[in-house]
């Protein structure tokens, strides 16, 4: 079967470099374009002082790439762990198992959450351009942390909410397409094998994240 | 088939457990937690604590002093350096108690004391509490951290990490 995903397999590893060459230039523009030194002066003003922050931030610049180099770690970490859920849904559902195409296919999904990444950076840039470090972090596009008010509800609740959002439902969609597409069952049964594999995956993911939280927060 | 059934038992057992057993562990340590900040609104009892000199923490409430409680490490930089303030600043906690508690042993405290010099100071007290001990009183918390009652033994500031001194001085 001419399968747009299972073709492109020879370019994993180009695909995957250019996915965290087009992450690190958001997560550089977001860094150069949003956050500057007066925001962590404000942010901090009321309980350090002046020098204090000052370090702090020196120290900070002198780190900034090290943010770099865990882009490829983060972005292996998790599309390995996307590939497993989604090749045992298959191995249940076939009793076959091949890794290269759905980490491709992971690979080609991921493009969906740079959206996010993008509009929050424009959002900031043009729309709310009077923020604090409290905004940068707790916004996030089209999710369902936007409908309730941040400040008010428990620190564990704003990860899973964060998560909760359209483009993580895009994503499934996404997903359940080019698991059809690479292995010719129907786009109904795909979703399913995407919700079973997947989302409990995620489920796990969402419980350890507010677990951590809780725990060591 | 029957294998591929059996694992497919197995795996939701096992995503069925570790979700449970997780949703229950948080459960047991949000109460713990709701306890432990119930507790803290009230100044914890000082007594259990080994002091680097003569201290009586009994007596501040009688003389109505309010109280700072500092939890430290000798080897933290930000804890160092929050000792170095308040010796250099000690004049200002002069109608208060500064308690810096440190869970490492009291050889090491006593040597933190005489390095930043507050050993000399009669409102700074410096103490050892076992992790326990500290873990009951306060929870689990990093170091530095401050906690600031007022004279009615109430909590009126709380602050993670290193905090200047105005902002230490304008709880009081």
């Amino acid at each position: 079967m001419a399968s747009i995903f299972a073709n492109l397999q020879y370019s994993i590893l180009l695909r995957f470099v250019l996915l965290c060459i087009v992450a690190a230039l958001l997560s550089w523009s977001f860094q150069y374009l949003l956050i500057s030194d007066t925001l962590y002066y404000n942010a901090f003003a009321n309980q350090l002082s002046y020098e204090r922050i000052k370090n702090m931030i020196d120290e900070g610049h002198h780190w900034i790439w090290l943010g770099n180099i865990f882009i490829p770690i983060i972005y292996g970490i998790k599309l390995t762990f996307i590939t497993i859920c989604l090749g045992l849904g298959y191995f249940f559902a076939k009793s076959r198992f091949n890794f290269s195409i759905f980490f491709n296919l992971a690979i080609f999904s991921e493009l969906i959450f740079l959206l996010p990444i993008l509009i929050k950076l424009l959002w900031f840039l043009f729309i709310k351009t009077d923020y604090d470090l409290n905004d940068l972090t707790l916004f996030y596009p089209l999710s369902l942390l936007n409908l309730v008010d941040a400040q008010t509800i428990p620190r564990y609740w704003l990860a899973p909410l964060q998560m909760l959002n359209l483009f993580e439902i895009a994503y499934w969609f996404l997903l359940a397409y080019g698991v059809a597409d690479a292995t010719g069952l129907s786009f109904k049964r795909s979703f399913g094998l995407v919700m079973s594999s997947y989302g409990v995956g995620l489920v796990l993911w969402v419980v350890l994240v507010m677990f951590l939280t809780i725990t060591y927060s | 088939m029957q294998m591929r059934r059996v694992l497919k038992i197995g795996l939701f057992l096992l995503v069925a457990g570790l979700i449970g057993g997780a949703i229950v562990k948080m459960n047991q340590t949000l109460s713990v937690k709701q306890e432990q900040a119930a507790k803290r609104q009230k100044r914890p009892d000082l007594s259990p604590i080994q002091f680097t000199k003569p201290t009586n923490p009994a007596q501040d409430m009688i003389d109505g002093k309010p109280t700072l409680i500092i939890l430290f490490d000798p080897d933290c930089e930000h804890c160092q350096y929050e000792a170095e303030q308040l010796q250099t600043h000690h004049q200002a906690f002069a109608k208060a108690s500064v308690y810096l508690l440190t869970t490492q042993t009291p050889a090491r405290a006593q040597a933190f004391s005489l390095h930043y010099g507050l050993d000399t100071l009669a409102m700074m007290h410096v103490g050892t509490l076992t992790r326990e001990e500290s873990y009951r009183a306060f929870g689990a918390t990093s170091v530095p951290h401050i906690f600031i009652y007022g004279s009615d033994g109430q909590l009126r500031k709380e602050y993670k990490g290193e905090t200047m001194i105005e902002a230490l001085l304008n709880a009081l």
